[in-house]
This record gives structure tokens, sequence and C-alpha cells, in this order.
């Protein structure tokens, strides 16, 4: 990729860090969904209505957060990679 | 009769905003709302446009300058307990069509762009569009997000960006329908995404790739593991299958939009021509201005959506490919 002369720094990557996050709030409501469904059954299962369906509620919504805090931090990691990598590029030339 | 579509939106709106008034004059709302509903149907001009089916319109030489043809009707394949009906529809013709001419067209392109450079010119014309568009996406879009090694995409994601391009731009001609304004299709197109980028992160991860899918921290005490195993994996694949379903939803939602939008006012038309006799005809220029100017808004959506599709494949491959990180 760095070897390729045609290559010019990226500016459709911007957008893209944008999209990259579009999916992230599906990704939080049907992940709460699920876990209340999980707690729903879970409830019919040992009769404790409605405890595991509110406990999946806030275990769901965690979950999803966590999982958005991970992805933003790799995607945080890897910019700050690249750039390190840009900026070695630029003093070896 | 003529002020028929104005009456009925006026007895519509009458009868949400007052439904005691309503109740006392049963009857008369009551026929008003037959009349709204006879006249519904006269004047759809919208849903058989953005719907699929087994009839399409063809350009004939005498008036009314279009016939409506019927596509053939295949006997359906069972296969198991599947029952698959092949038939062609509406939507699938212009598939084909979208394919056979972005075939003809790219490999048109490629070889008077060969011969261009092997004369050593610059080419015009044709093949100098597609060049620029090919190393535009090429190397602002696939490359720079797919990350290193990318070329191996590059077939791929430039092939999806034309043939939605194309499918796109055909919904915008004359007798065209939009193939990619049927969720079928898009779902099929994010389909093909998912599986690709799926594959390349198992083969650039190997192993690792079930980091993706699973979760499993060795950070954590040895009790939390499974629990937060069983809590953060199924969170991980729904992560995973959210994103084509979002692609999926966004192009089908943007070329289905667009389209309501202009057959909205070209349907603004017919009715203020039933309704303000005189001035119909002037009354109608703003509506078919507005069509018009939607119109223009919508062959840029069709380049945009296109591009945003690219562009959100290439952003997931290299996300994955670089998930061991």
């Amino acid at each position: 990729m760095a070897d390729d002369p045609l290559r010019k720094p990226g500016s459709a990557s911007s957008l893209g860090a944008a999209g990259r996050y579009a999916g992230l709030g599906l990704q939080f409501a049907i992940s709460i969904v699920f876990f209340l469904f999980v707690g729903q059954w879970l409830d019919g299962r040992f009769g404790t209505e409605p405890l595991f369906l509110y406990l999946g509620v806030f275990v769901g919504a965690g979950a999803a957060f966590y999982s958005m805090y991970r992805s933003l931090m790799a995607d945080q990691r890897r910019d700050e990679e690249q750039a390190r990598e840009s900026e070695r590029e630029g003093r070896g030339r | 009769m003529k002020i028929g579509p104005f009456a009925s939106l006026l007895a519509a709106v009458l009868l949400a905003a007052a439904p005691l008034r309503a109740q006392e004059h049963a009857e008369a709302p009551a026929s008003a709302a037959a009349a709204e509903t006879a006249q519904a149907e006269k004047v759809d001009i919208i849903t058989p446009h953005i719907t699929d089916g087994n009839h399409m319109e063809v350009p004939w030489i005498l008036p009314p300058f279009f016939k409506e043809i019927t596509l053939p009707h295949f006997e359906p394949v069972h296969i198991g307990p599947v029952t698959l009906d092949l038939s062609p529809t509406k939507h699938v013709v212009f598939l084909f069509i979208g394919a056979i001419l972005l075939f003809t067209l790219l490999t048109v392109s490629a070889r008077r762009h060969a011969r261009a450079t092997r004369s050593g010119q610059a080419p015009k014309g044709g093949p100098n569009v597609a060049e620029a568009m090919i190393l535009y996406i090429r190397n602002e879009v696939i490359l720079p997000n797919v990350g290193h090694h990318g070329e191996k995409f590059v077939p791929y994601l430039l092939t999806v960006f034309f043939f939605i391009l194309t499918l796109n731009l055909l919904g915008l001609v004359p007798f065209g329908s939009t193939a990619t304004g049927n969720i079928s299709v898009t779902a099929t197109l994010a389909f093909l995404t998912f599986v690709t980028v799926e594959v390349a992160g198992i083969r650039a991860n190997g192993w690792g790739y079930l980091n993706t899918l699973f979760y499993w921290n060795n950070d954590l005490p040895v009790v939390m593991r499974p629990l937060m195993f069983l809590i953060m994996s199924p969170v991980e694949m729904i992560g995973k299958l959210t994103k084509p379903f979002a692609l999926a939803i966004r192009l089908f939602a943007n070329m289905t939009a667009g389209h309501i939008v202009v057959l909205a006012f070209v349907g603004l038309f017919f009715g203020f021509a039933g309704t303000v006799l005189t001035f119909s005809s002037l009354v109608a220029l703003a509506p078919i201005t507005m069509a018009v100017l939607i119109m223009v808004l919508e062959i840029f959506v069709a380049f945009l959506q296109a591009f945003i599709f690219t562009l959100l494949s290439s952003v997931f491959i290299g996300q994955i490919r670089e998930a061991h990180h």
C-alpha cells in the first residue's frame, strides 16, 4: 500500500469512520432486546418473573456499551499506530 | 366528480379531526370514505412503480408509446422441501440489463484504454471517465480503508460499486426500474459483503478470527471469564450482523424514498388538474419543478449510495483484518 505511487493520503476515511459507527446504535438496541427475551425465557423456566427480564435489559445495555467502548478503543489504537507509522515514513524520506 | 379528490381529502381531514361530528353524520363520511378508497385505487401511481412484479412497461412506436408486457412464468423448481419460483420479475430483468450493460461498457472501455496506452496517448471519452472513477475508488476509498495488501479486494469492491451505480441509474431513465429499491437485491449484496468480510477475517487472523466471534478475556478473574463469555459473545455476534443489515437497509431505503418523493410530486400534478380547473397547468409548475429538482438530487444519490456501500464494505474488511491488534 505504501509503495503505491498513486495513493494519496485518504480523504474518504473520515466518512468511513462515521459509517463505522452507524451499526453501533442498532447493535445497542438489538442487544437489549436479545437479553430481554433471554431474561423472559429464564423467568418462564424458574418462575421468577420479572427478575431476569429486568436484569436482562440492564445486562444487554451494559454489554452493548462495553462492546462499543472496546471497538472505539481499538479504533483509537489503530489510528495512533497509523499516525506513528506515517510519521516514521515521513522522517525516513 | 371533478372535485372528488379534494372533497375526499377534506372528508378525511374532518373524519380525523372531529370523530364526534362524524358519528352524528354517519352516512356522509361513510360514502366519502368509500369514494376515497376508490379514488386511491385509481390514482395510485407510486406503488406499481416501486414494487417488483411480473409486468413491465416497454417503449412502443404507436400511441400511447408504451406497452405493458407480461414476463414469462417458469414452473417452480422443487429442491427437497423447498419450492423455488425462478420466474423473472421486473427487477430481475433490470439486474440482467445492468449486468450486460456494465460488462459491455467496461470491457469496451478497457480495450480502448489499452489501445490508447499502447499508442502512447491519453485515453479519451468513456475510457477516460472509467479510469478516473476506478482510480478514485481504488486509491481513495478501497486501499486506505482495507489496509495492507488491499489489492486483493479491489476487483470485488469495484464490481459492487459499478453494479450498484448502474442499477441506481437505470431506475432514473424512462421505463426504468430500480432493482436496488428491492430489499432482496440489497440484502443479497450485503450478504456477499458479509461473506467477503468474514472470509477476509479468517484469512487474516487464522484462529484469531474466533476472537471476533467469541469473547474470552484472560485478564479477568477465572470466575468472571465464562460469565463474560456468555454475555459478550451474543453482543459480538449481533454487532457482526447489524453491519450488513444496515448496509442493506440504507441502500434500499435511499433508493425507494427518492422515487416515492418524485412520484408524489408528479401525483400532485394530477390532483391539481382535477380541482383548480383553469389554473391547473400553472399550478402544476410548482410540483413539476420540485419533481425535476428531486430527480437531479436522485442522480447525486445514485452515485452517493454506490460510493457509501463500497466505502463501508472496505471499512468493514479493513476493520476485521486488523482485529488481532
